[in-house]
């Protein structure tokens, strides 16, 4: 349902429409949905089944869900905004998106990228409100918009060049804590050690896949709260990022001392079981919790 | 209705027309489906002698390297992968690993030396990218020092794509996107030599010898899959 909030029923007929609310076109609606679904049906079956599964970070269906969601709550704002759309940017836009699809798809069925076919949905969805309201329609629909980027795959190279130093904090803050209470516990680099144990702080990528997914969950909570003032709408944003961080510190902490009570398979089952878990509660609650002690200060709960 | 209506949805059919066409036309000109375009008689450990110039496959060593798999894909990505230890006259060590991909796709990139060493634990140095010699061809090839508490292994290696040996990543995607372009893939190998060695520059030169006798003692026919032609 995500194009609902696009093609609109016309708005330059104001004197018409006084009685008569505004309405959307169903078969605008219906033409629009299903050429959407032509197109990207196959794009995300090929991207969650086929050959770039292993790309995929298993969050890219409730990411689109979510997008769809956002989109269809603000379908009555867009259908009643008065804004002049722009058709012929808008197509200029459209063919764009439509060239890099066809062009892109060839490549990802060769195996050889699937950025490009991923990324021509963005010129292709933002042809659609820019078409019927113009840059002011565009406006309205830009956060559900943009957090479809968290459905893109994330380039390997900025993958291991941010992992690296996070990897690195996230390890020592946790050492350092443990270290505090009394705990045999040393790291070099990313190793940790832990009475007999040793322990690599995490795969490859698993540490920032896991940081983007929570920055998701911070940006889309900052969104549905709807804040009145920008600033803490930023402030907010900007308080995701450590959030994430101390979760994952959070997580790293209950692995060694799992893995030093319970033992080295103990701690792999955690790792593979509850992990992801235990981060998301423990971010989300962080924020929830941030959140009304901003609310205090700020003298106002949003 | 009026008229309003009417062009609002002439663009909305304008539109999801466009969108049936972009899609229709993708489904057609969809690739014929490749398996795999694995060079016709490549065997990695056929194709890299046992004996070159003063290094000599280390026997005992053997046992606890991973053997050349054919049957299924290592790291996801390659369809043969070669580790072994060389021991030369002079005793020195040193290890090669050639990882060779008939299809190159883009999970390649995370596997560059420098990338997968740091996720190993390592720190990573002095990345630097030279010209070496290796049978009186220039092959452009990268240095560098991974290093943690107790292990210091600087690194030498190179990657060859169809046949363009190629060591900038963004370089290599772009003729990756080329190839593809004309409806081709190009198969790659990396080929890794190092060393544990606390001198650095020394066991850079040192590995550029062994480098230069590995690609001498292949059979001339091949070489080109090797250091590109």
């Amino acid at each position: 349902m995500r194009a609902a909030a696009y093609s609109g029923a016309g708005i330059g007929e104001a004197a018409a429409a006084a009685r008569d609310p505004a309405r959307w076109d169903r078969v605008g609606v219906v033409c629009i949905v299903l050429g959407l679904a032509l197109l990207y049906v196959p794009t995300y079956w090929d991207f969650l089944f086929g050959f770039w599964a292993a790309e995929s970070q298993g969050h890219e269906m409730l990411v689109v869900a979510v997008s769809a969601w956002l989109l269809y709550r603000r379908r009555n704002e867009m259908r009643d905004i008065r804004s002049p759309g722009r058709p012929w940017t808008a197509s200029v836009m459209l063919a764009c998106g439509l060239l890099a699809y066809v062009v892109g798809r060839h490549l990802s069925q060769l195996h050889i990228n699937s950025r490009i076919e991923l990324s021509s949905q963005f010129l292709v969805l933002l042809a659609l409100p820019l078409a019927y309201r113009g840059w002011r329609g565009v406006r309205i629909v830009w956060f559900p918009l943009a957090f479809l980027l968290f459905a893109m795959p994330l380039p390997g190279e900025l993958v291991s060049s941010i992992t690296m130093p996070l990897k690195q904090a996230v390890s020592a803050s946790a050492v350092a804590l443990l270290g505090l209470i009394g705990y045999p516990v040393g790291r070099t680099g990313v190793i940790i050690t832990i009475g007999q144990y040793q322990l690599l702080v995490a795969e490859a990528c698993a540490g920032l896949q896991t940081m983007f997914t929570l920055e998701a969950v911070g940006l889309l909570y900052v969104n549905l709260m709807n804040y009145k003032s920008a600033w803490r709408a930023t402030l907010m944003a900007t308080l995701a990022v450590p959030t994430a961080f101390m979760a994952n510190v959070v997580r790293v902490v209950i692995l060694i001392l799992v893995t030093y009570h319970f033992g080295d398979a103990a701690g792999q089952g955690f790792v593979h079981g509850f992990a992801g878990i235990v981060l998301f509660v423990v971010a989300l609650a962080l924020l929830v919790a941030l959140n009304q002690l901003v609310g205090r200060v700020w003298g106002n709960p949003r | 209705m009026n008229s309003a209506d009417k062009v609002s949805r002439r663009t909305a059919v304008g539109f999801s027309l466009a969108m049936g066409i972009a899609a229709v036309t993708a489904a057609i000109r969809a690739p014929a489906k490749v398996d795999s375009n694995v060079s016709p008689g490549l065997e990695l450990d056929r194709l890299f002698a046992d004996r070159v110039g003063i290094w000599s496959l280390d026997r005992y060593a053997d046992v606890f390297v991973r053997p050349t798999d054919r049957r299924q894909k290592v790291y996801g990505v390659y369809d043969q992968v070669l580790e072994r230890i060389y021991v030369g006259d002079d005793g020195s060590q040193v290890m090669l690993c050639v990882a060779y991909g008939g299809r190159q796709s883009d999970g390649l990139h995370v596997h560059r030396p420098e990338h997968c060493y740091r996720s190993a634990g390592f720190e990573v140095a002095a990345l630097t990218r030279v010209a070496i010699r290796l049978a009186d061809q220039t092959v452009p090839a990268s240095r560098l020092h991974a290093h943690r508490p107790g292990r210091s292994e600087p690194i030498t290696y190179w990657t060859v794509f169809g046949d363009t040996v190629e060591n900038d990543p963004r370089q290599v995607n772009w003729m990756k996107l080329r190839a593809g372009m004309r409806g081709e893939v190009l198969d790659g190998m990396l080929v890794r030599v190092s060393s544990i060695h606390n001198d650095v520059g020394r066991a850079h030169q040192m590995q550029s010898r062994f480098a230069d006798a590995l690609v001498r003692a292949i059979d001339p026919g091949y070489r080109s899959r090797v250091i590109g032609a």
